[in-house]
């Protein structure tokens, strides 16, 4: 109940000010414009915009981005991450350049991003791989450092080879840390999409957002905001039952 | 030679371990002249002051450490490094806590790719054996201390080690749950004839296990006395009470004092 005390009364003000005009439309629209908007950006019909029901394409294009660009800082991170963490004469060759690197905010690299790709969907990619690499290789790192070596002496001598301590003791005994270095990384890959797509690109739903802004509406705008929080909510819930259906147990994720 | 006869031969094992620190390299030599023999189907006991390198000896005869000195002989050929012939219970609870009870017990048959259906035969004896029918399908964290040790147990008796080495299996139990276990230790000792190297600083625990017992001194850790101990097979907890093992524990008792008198006074 108590929870609910400060959204409503920040609804009321809201519905409040800008009900009297206090605060213009077009600096804030009101509770029921934004409501209308929204709906016709989901569903359409309600009134013709050309915002009208291209919700799923634009979240469509923006997931693809995604995607793509998690899965590559994925399939990049936990192996090295991994290596490093168990390997420390590896860790010493790679983790000095990785964390030099890291030092350059992620933004930094949009400009020469755009040099190198262009504007489109392999800039997007490129940031959201970038910038989810250094959660997942870190996580990854730290979990196969905490394996416990009890564990691995316990697996050589019931007769485990390096390849089945790896795959059987080091991954299962990281995976905790692998989830929360995944999980970051997909928060982040959400940050990053709207970046590469506020450069200029037809579609996606930062590409709405700042069109948006061009056009003076509002409504359009923040219906943008809401629409990539539930979009990135929903990819860690489905992130987290993926990793849960792969995991040695359900606890661990 | 008596070598090739023995499951497993401890010769002139010395270990000296060196740290770098800032002032130079500091030497702590853990063992000396170590040298023991566990004859095949034996119980043999290690007792010896905390702090007295039996530890060490456990991993170095496991191959998780290096010898400084000496060597190992395993039924007459040199080891070095770990392996399947040497099965180890740990002190600590060092079960997979990602697998539970049954894929713990399978662990080291799927190493070596044993047919499927023979590790769900072998794995359900053994879990028949250790008396946990109907936990097959719990997690390390969902049993108590001692179904964890017996777990950790059947693990390795499972791939059928040589030999067993046992590094203070049941220190961290409590006193019911331990004689609950050394029952279950006698017990799988005498059906499986599994050979037994057992760490303990336990006395009582040393006297009633073991067909020998080797004490050994404050650091650097060797071999001071063997004692064969006579007590009859099968035994049980009422030995515990009998004047002659009374009499060979006040005697252990004393010499193990000396130990802990000679070590504080260094």
């Amino acid at each position: 109940m108590l929870s609910f005390i400060l959204p409503v009364a920040i609804l009321l003000l809201w519905f409040f000010v800008t009900a009297t005009n206090r605060v213009p439309e077009y600096i804030l629209p009101g509770p029921v414009t934004l409501a209308k908007g929204g709906f016709d950006f989901f569903f359409g019909s309600l009134d013709l915009s050309p915002y009208s029901g291209t919700f799923w394409q634009h979240a469509l294009a923006s997931s693809k981005r995604v995607t793509t660009g998690f899965l590559l800082a994925t399939i990049l991170g936990v192996p090295t991450g991994i290596a490093a963490g168990n390997y420390p004469r590896f860790e010493r060759i790679l983790d000095p350049l990785i964390q030099a690197i890291r030092s350059i905010p992620g933004i930094g690299w949009l400009p020469l991003a755009m040099v190198w790709f262009g504007i489109g969907m392999k800039t997007a990619v490129f940031l959201i791989a970038l910038a989810a690499f250094f959660p997942i290789y870190l996580n990854s790192m730290h979990g196969a450092k905490q394996v416990r070596l009890i564990w691995k002496r316990s697996a050589l001598m019931l007769g485990a080879g390096p390849c089945a301590i790896l795959t059987t003791v080091v991954l299962p005994g990281a995976m905790p840390s692998i989830v929360s270095g995944l999980r970051t990384g997909m928060g982040l890959s959400w940050a990053y999409v709207v970046l590469g797509e506020l450069t200029g690109v037809p579609d996606g739903l930062g590409a709405v957002i700042m069109d948006a802004r061009m056009l003076g509406q509002v409504q359009i705008i923040l219906i943008g905001m809401i629409s990539i929080a539930l979009v990135g909510r929903l990819s860690d819930r489905l992130l987290l039952l993926l990793l849960r259906s792969v995991a040695w147990r359900k606890e661990m994720v | 030679m008596r070598r090739s006869r023995c499951q497993i031969n401890v010769e002139d094992v010395g270990k000296i371990f060196s740290k770098n620190s800032a002032t130079g390299t500091m030497e702590v030599e853990v063992l000396r002249d170590v040298n023991m023999y566990v004859w095949p189907g034996e119980m043999v006991c290690l007792l010896g002051p905390s702090g007295c390198g039996k530890t060490t000896l456990i991993n170095i005869l496991a191959g998780f450490e290096k010898t400084t000195r000496g060597k190992i002989f395993l039924d007459g050929s040199e080891v070095s490094g770990p392996g399947p012939d040497r099965g180890v219970v740990f002190q600590e609870d060092a079960l997979f806590p990602w697998f539970n009870a049954w894929q713990n017990i399978a662990y080291g048959l799927r190493q070596k790719r044993v047919p499927r259906k023979e590790i769900e035969r072998r794995v359900k004896m053994f879990i028949d054996m250790i008396g946990l029918q109907g936990f097959s399908h719990y997690f390390p964290d969902q049993l108590s201390g001692g179904m964890k040790q017996r777990v950790a147990l059947a693990r390795v008796l499972a791939i059928s080690p040589t030999i067993l080495l046992m590094d203070e299996p049941f220190a961290a139990l409590d006193y019911q749950t331990r004689k609950s276990m050394h029952e279950l230790l006698l017990d799988l000792w005498q059906n499986l004839q599994q050979t037994i190297l057992f760490v303990t600083h336990d006395v009582e625990e040393a006297l009633l296990l073991a067909g020998r017992i080797y004490i050994m001194s404050a650091r650097p850790g060797t071999i001071l006395q063997e004692i064969p101990i006579p007590f009859p097979w099968p035994r049980t907890q009422d030995i515990l009470t009998e004047t002659e093992f009374v009499s060979y524990k006040k005697s252990i008792f004393n010499l193990l004092k000396a130990q802990c008198v000679a070590s504080h006074a260094l």
